[in-house]
């Protein structure tokens, strides 16, 4: 039992203290996902239920973020996915190899390092966009690496799955992430560079683990 | 150290994954190459401006209420996901009167023996249970649709799209007769271990090939997956359900090949032995 306890505190009420930091989080999370408001605010209110009556199951001293966002992602997965997939497997953003050199880094910098701060609300929207476009297990990289900062064992945690697909998936998120960005950037005009063609070579580097890297360095050393 | 192996981690080292050894000579690399610094800062940016771009998001004021409300008004939990005032299996504890003392003790030695059968037959369970997982993940990876690394391939990009990244050869099989259509292939895991996941659509169902070396940890054998349910070619093809599929496993050269589909299992059954790798 977790005992994060104060005197003459009620285990809800302790409950309520701890988790309701994250409800923040937890909601951008879940509107992310699901691109509904409405059915954000259902997911979040399932989560507290389920994490409240799962309480005596959070070990103190672990990252209660991590924990709360591993029952939303399992609420996310069972309840809604199942009922909202409308998304193919082999339509979609996540059809083609995702290559590096998908533009110039000049073309980044016009993007990125825009002159003055006038540009950074159009980069905001530019980048809700086109997260909303990736795929749901991208998205999901993205919001816990980048947004929530979770480190990978956590996210491995919360998703269910090595660190090493952990790795990849959000290599590939990010990727993709660049790409549907500066596709609609160049559309808008906001970068002036053509996208260049995606370079074919590069898929070889997918991330792996990191002690492969160490264990080649190893033999060649 | 050349770019190649900061390019593949990237990721990692922006988001602080990597040991300090490794820190320091990627640091040291990016020093020296302004190509890998310019990518090193783009992908920064990008990292910051998305945390940027995300992190105002605030729940709605009526959410936190509804939420205390919905907590308030829930039963009290008393661990176990069981709420109080929930029925619930219990071992019931109560004292026997002296006189049924000896048939309780008779059939205490008789749950004893029998006990020691139960030992002797789950050492085959335990087996079982050490490959199921890798059913599982198998199923998994053909239920949860996820999205194809290559699209459409031809059995030559398959191969050479996981050369490199699987330590064995993927080929594509081939179905013969049966008419089954490569969709895509996907990069995933079975285990811990790398596998390549094979998608076919066969007379409008959904079949995933996942091919995958089998790990060291685990022995592929009768003595793990039981008889086998046929032999062709002097392979053996095991059979194991998993949350309603069912998924088919024979090994060629090393590399185990496990198929499942939306199909039923003689269906399933008829497509594994038709299957062949060239």
């Amino acid at each position: 039992m977790a005992v994060l306890g104060r005197k003459n505190e009620t285990p809800r009420a302790e409950f309520e203290r701890e988790s309701l930091k994250h409800l923040d989080a937890l909601y951008a999370t879940a509107l992310r996902l699901l691109r509904n408001p409405s059915d954000a605010e259902d997911l979040v209110q399932d989560t507290y239920l389920k994490a409240h009556r799962f309480y005596d199951n959070f070990e103190a001293g672990t990252n209660m973020k991590a924990w709360l966002f591993k029952i939303q992602t399992n609420t996310f997965i069972n309840k809604y996915r199942r009922t909202t997939r409308e998304r193919s497997v082999f339509d979609g953003i996540g059809k083609d190899p995702v290559g590096e050199g998908v533009m110039s880094n000049s073309a980044m910098r016009q993007l990125l390092d825009p002159v003055g701060t006038m540009m950074t609300p159009i980069i905001s929207d530019e980048i809700r966009m086109a997260l909303d476009q990736l795929p749901e297990d991208y998205r999901l990289m993205v919001l816990l690496a980048d947004v929530e900062e979770l480190s990978y064992k956590e996210i491995a945690e919360v998703v269910g799955c090595p660190i090493g697909t952990v790795m990849s998936r959000l290599h590939r998120a990010r990727k993709q992430l660049q790409i549907s960005l500066f596709a609609h950037a160049a559309e808008m005009g906001l970068v002036k560079e053509p996208i260049e063609p995606v370079s074919a070579n590069v898929e070889q580097d997918a991330p792996i683990a990191l002690d492969a890297y160490r264990r080649r360095k190893m033999d060649v050393g | 150290m050349n770019c190649t192996p900061f390019r593949s981690y990237l990721d990692a080292f922006l988001d602080g994954e990597v040991d300090p050894t490794t820190q320091i000579e990627f640091e040291r690399h990016v020093a020296s190459c302004a190509h890998c610094q310019e990518e090193l800062h783009v992908a920064r940016t990008l990292k910051r401006e998305t945390k940027l771009a995300l992190s105002n998001e605030r729940a709605p004021d009526g959410l936190r209420q509804r939420i205390e409300a919905s907590l308030a008004a829930a039963p009290i939990p008393i661990g176990e996901g069981r709420y109080l005032g929930e029925r619930r299996p219990l071992i019931r504890v109560t004292t026997l009167p002296a006189r049924y003392a000896l048939p309780v003790a008779a059939a205490a030695i008789f749950t004893m023996v029998m006990g020691g059968f139960y030992v002797r037959k789950s050492n085959s369970a335990a087996a079982e249970a050490s490959v199921m997982p890798i059913f599982q993940d198998v199923v998994r990876l053909h239920s949860s649709q996820l999205p194809s690394d290559v699209q459409n391939p031809r059995q030559d990009q398959v191969v050479s799209y996981f050369r490199g990244k699987v330590e064995f050869p993927v080929r594509p099989a081939d179905f013969g007769p049966e008419h089954a259509q490569l969709l895509g292939a996907r990069l995933s895991n079975v285990g811990a271990r790398r596998a390549a996941a094979l998608y076919y659509e066969v007379g409008g169902r959904r079949m995933t090939v996942v091919v995958f070396a089998p790990p060291t940890t685990v022995t592929f054998d009768e003595s793990t997956l039981g008889h086998p349910i046929f032999r062709s070619h002097g392979r053996s093809f095991f059979r194991q359900r998993v949350d309603g599929y069912s998924v088919h496993m024979m090994q060629h050269e090393g590399v185990t090949y496990a198929l499942t589909g939306d199909m039923d299992e003689s269906r399933l059954q008829h497509l594994a032995e038709a299957a062949h790798v060239y």
